[in-house]
């Protein structure tokens, strides 16, 4: 009896031993044995994976994680060497020489110069109508052989040797080496795109460099990518898989990543954000873009200063924020959004000055300058004032809120006119609005990619705004390589921006996502997209 | 009966020509194009683009590009899928819509046929009472309400069934009854009327007064007559079933062609725009061609390709 009382205690010891042994385990961040990742990201097809084609966050993501250009950005937004291992800046800014690693592709050839200007010079060519081509536009007579005017061999890029590649620029521009970690600026393999021009279109056909291979692309249906052994920092990837299944839905997709068959969820219902953030089940990243209103400053009322300020100061951007978004996002203090670094002062570039726009609405102040601005020009009565977005439940319920404090704080009525995308963009566009709700968000991380957007005539600019002054001060940061004179000048065209209120900032945008704790090492990079490069997933 | 079937075939493909022509026109007429986008493009990227897909040409010769390759079954490339052609974009969409719309017609029809007749025999009876409370349910319920409430308790609570994505029979169980419910539902209440309607003929009193039995007075009477009025919607039900699939497959996530009619629209991506009407319209013009076929072989009295004879 006694015996068989010990034996039991014995096994009873031994079990709880190895339960708790299990239990530690979990706790610590041993590795799964299974090191497949199941992502929920991808909305639809990634219209291409072929980096002449894309032009998508989607096939972007894909991209960078089966691709690698010149360089990579880590996690604080520095420069790591990609397929090349040094730089070097010359001339001002205005040449750059970058010497490549032995590398392979995955069909073993070798990674040369060669494909880098192959790939560039494929881009630029006017032939192959690639919308990113003006991404390229930097090199010097990018453009001018992108429209015809100049031939291949005038394009500032060059393989001095199959290790060698220099690049020429039009003007000096101190994030270029960043840019080239930007897909448009991958390379491609010469020999086989000039053997199968298609050979993007599938994971057959598909050559490539990066941390991961493309294993499927089912049209329609999920791309799946693994783990690439060549790749020359193999040992840095622990993940040996990645699945995206195309996800339409958010709720769908909510769904999904709650049963468990996707670890990553990119689209959170707007509905269920608030409150997932809040019961701490969903993250928030700062997303560096900007919600604004912008004025049609050829158009009355709003083609007089004090009238758009009157409307700007009775906005109350926290209300919006707090009771209309909820899910995060801050105020605008001015024009250039958070996340962005002012490289002169080595800070986020919000932090680097005075707010310009304050939180809460003014009301005696706009209703002061109301009056004066309708004195000065010339009206007793402000014509019908009409708010136009394209139609979507979130720009819906922010015109809604600023119907009403206008209403209160400016005793103005307003309409609100909603439309579809396109013909939302063709009204923009023609000057067919009053005032109009859009959002910017960055081609790469400096400054520039907002300031320069108001310049007179520039593409985006459907304020129409245009002050040579601040044409002037656009061109003077775009002509040198000093960070210090760029910043200063950049800082002086905000300034100009919040007096002309050609747009009234909003809010800064965030990022929703949810991720599950066992998933490690994961990161988003300064523009937001998601890096897996050192993701890892530990025992459930 | 050939002169016939040739007539038809030019008329469909009259009205097939129409549709296009109409459809390329109100097309170009909506603002915005391909291009159009948040960032707009300089003039010379905008240039090569629109070189690339003929969109610098005239309309009419535009119209007269798209229809000469038409003619060659040529749909041409997909100007926001940049690397696939609208002809690939349907052959390999089309299957997992085609599966998923055949299964949702056969369940409807089975089991709104069965209901509905069940309801006819019993009626003011519960099976009567519980067919109609699931018929006003189906026409009620839209399937962008019923297929999340699926997911719902048969993936997400019950683990069941898989809550999305398309890899095989299981998965594609939900999006079926999602899809069938209204068509379910529609055929539910016809079948009981029509049913109701016959079983108050002479002939039905004739046949039962001949002392045949009830078994062979409704599968050998009853059913075969009441079932026409079903057979008559069956066009507009698979119109009904292909429009449902739109927002079936965006839920559902299943690789077929559904949501490319909605996002080719909202793209401004002409040739998937084009190709895909005119694929559902043809399929749409021969199901309903079918569907007079059948009726001719259901009905005798009806003569197809004797229209003189009235």
């Amino acid at each position: 009896m006694k015996r068989w009382v010990a034996t039991t205690t014995a096994i009873l010891m031994v079990l709880s031993m190895v339960l708790l042994a299990a239990c530690g385990k979990g706790d610590s961040n041993a590795m799964a044995e299974k090191q497949v990742l199941n992502v929920g990201y991808i909305v639809s097809e990634p219209p291409a994976l072929d980096p002449l084609k894309a032009t998508d966050d989607q096939s972007g993501l894909i991209l960078r994680h089966i691709m690698e250009g010149l360089v990579r950005v880590d996690k604080n937004g520095k420069v790591e060497p990609g397929m090349a291992t040094n730089w070097d800046v010359m001339d001002g800014g205005k040449k750059i020489v970058f010497h490549l690693r032995d590398a392979k592709w995955s069909n073993g050839d070798p990674v040369t110069a060669h494909d880098f200007e192959f790939a560039w010079k494929r881009l630029l060519d006017p032939k192959n109508a690639a919308e990113y081509a003006y991404q390229l536009f930097y090199l010097k007579n990018g453009e001018a052989y992108n429209s015809g005017k100049a031939k291949a061999e005038d394009v500032g890029v060059k393989a001095l040797d199959d290790k060698t590649l220099e690049v020429t620029l039009e003007a000096p521009v101190p994030y270029f080496v960043t840019l080239t970690s930007f897909y448009p600026f991958f390379p491609v393999n010469k020999k086989v795109v000039e053997k199968d021009p298609n050979w993007g279109t599938n994971a057959k056909t598909y050559v490539s460099n990066g941390p991961f291979l493309l294993k499927t692309w089912v049209h329609d249906k999920k791309v799946e990518i693994v783990k690439n052994p060549n790749y020359w920092n193999a040992k840095r990837i622990k993940l040996s898989q990645i699945n995206f299944p195309f996800v339409g839905e958010e709720q769908t997709e909510y769904q999904m990543y709650v049963s468990g068959s996707l670890d990553i969820n990119r689209n959170v219902p707007n509905d269920l954000a608030p409150k997932l953030i809040k019961e701490k089940k969903a993250k928030v990243n700062k997303d560096p873009s900007m919600y604004f209103y912008v004025f049609n400053t050829k158009k009355k009322p709003f083609d007089n200063v004090k009238i758009r300020k009157a409307f700007s100061l009775a906005i109350d951007r926290e209300a919006i924020v707090k009771d209309v978004l909820g899910q995060g996002q801050t105020p605008a203090t001015g024009w250039v959004p958070w996340g962005i670094p002012d490289f002169a002062q080595n800070k986020e570039w919000v932090q680097t000055h005075d707010p310009y726009i304050q939180p809460k609405a003014n009301p005696a102040e706009a209703k002061k300058l109301l009056q004066e601005g309708m004195k000065e020009a010339g009206i007793s009565k402000l014509p019908e004032i009409t708010i136009s977005y394209n139609t979507n439940d979130g720009h819906k319920k922010i015109a809604e809120a600023v119907q009403q404090m206008w209403k209160q704080n400016l005793g103005v009525n307003v309409k609100l006119a909603n439309m579809e995308w396109k013909v939302f963009l063709d009204n923009l566009t023609q000057g067919n609005f009053q005032v109009a709700r859009y959002g910017w968000y960055p081609d790469y991380i400096d400054p520039m990619t907002f300031i320069d957007l108001w310049v007179t005539g520039g593409g985006n600019n459907h304020a129409k705004y245009s002050n040579p002054q601040y044409d002037a001060l656009i061109k003077q940061a775009k002509s040198t390589d000093d960070q210090k004179v760029r910043m200063e000048a950049m800082h002086k065209a905000e300034e100009m921006l919040a007096r002309d209120i050609p747009v009234t900032p909003i809010y800064n945008y965030t990022r929703v996502y949810q991720i599950k704790d066992y998933v490690k090492g994961f990161y988003q990079e300064m523009d937001g997209q998601f890096n897996f490069l050192d993701t890892y997933l530990t025992e459930k | 009966m050939l002169r016939y079937l040739g007539q038809r075939f030019v008329m469909m493909l009259i009205s097939l020509w129409l549709i296009a022509t109409l459809t390329f026109m109100m097309m170009l007429a909506v603002p915005g194009d391909p291009f159009t986008g948040e960032k707009k493009l300089p003039p010379e990227t905008l240039k090569n683009l629109k070189a690339a897909y003929h969109l610098d040409k005239s309309y009419p010769e535009q119209y007269l590009y798209y229809m000469k390759n038409l003619v060659m079954m040529d749909l041409g490339p997909s100007i926001k899928y940049t690397t696939r052609t609208v002809n690939e974009i349907i052959s390999e969409g089309f299957p997992a819509s085609a599966q998923l719309g055949v299964q949702a017609i056969i369940l409807s029809l089975i089991l709104g046929l069965t209901l509905g007749a069940i309801a006819a025999l019993r009626q003011n009876r519960i099976p009567d009472y519980t067919a109609t409370v699931i018929a006003v349910l189906g026409v009620s319920i839209p399937s962008f309400v019923m297929a999340p409430i699926l997911q719902k308790y048969l993936g997400l609570e019950w683990e069941l069934l898989p809550i999305a994505t398309w890899e095989g029979f299981e998965y594609s169980i939900m999006p079926t009854i999602a899809l069938a419910v209204l068509p379910l539902a529609m055929v539910t209440r016809l079948m009981r009327s029509s049913m109701l309607e016959v079983l108050n003929q002479d002939y039905i009193r004739t046949a039962r007064s001949k002392g045949l039995s009830p078994r062979r007075v409704i599968i050998h009477h009853t059913l075969r007559n009441a079932i026409l009025p079903v057979v008559t919607i069956m066009g507009p039900l698979t119109a009904g079933i292909l429009t449902g699939s739109f927002v079936i497959e965006k839920i559902f996530s299943i690789p077929g062609i559904g949501k490319y009619f909605v996002d080719s629209v909202t793209n401004r991506d002409y040739p998937v725009i084009m190709g895909i009407t005119i694929f559902y319209s043809a399929f749409l013009i021969l199901m309903n061609f079918l569907v007079d076929l059948i009726y001719g072989w259901i009905d005798p009295r009806i003569k197809v390709g004797h229209k003189e004879a009235n």
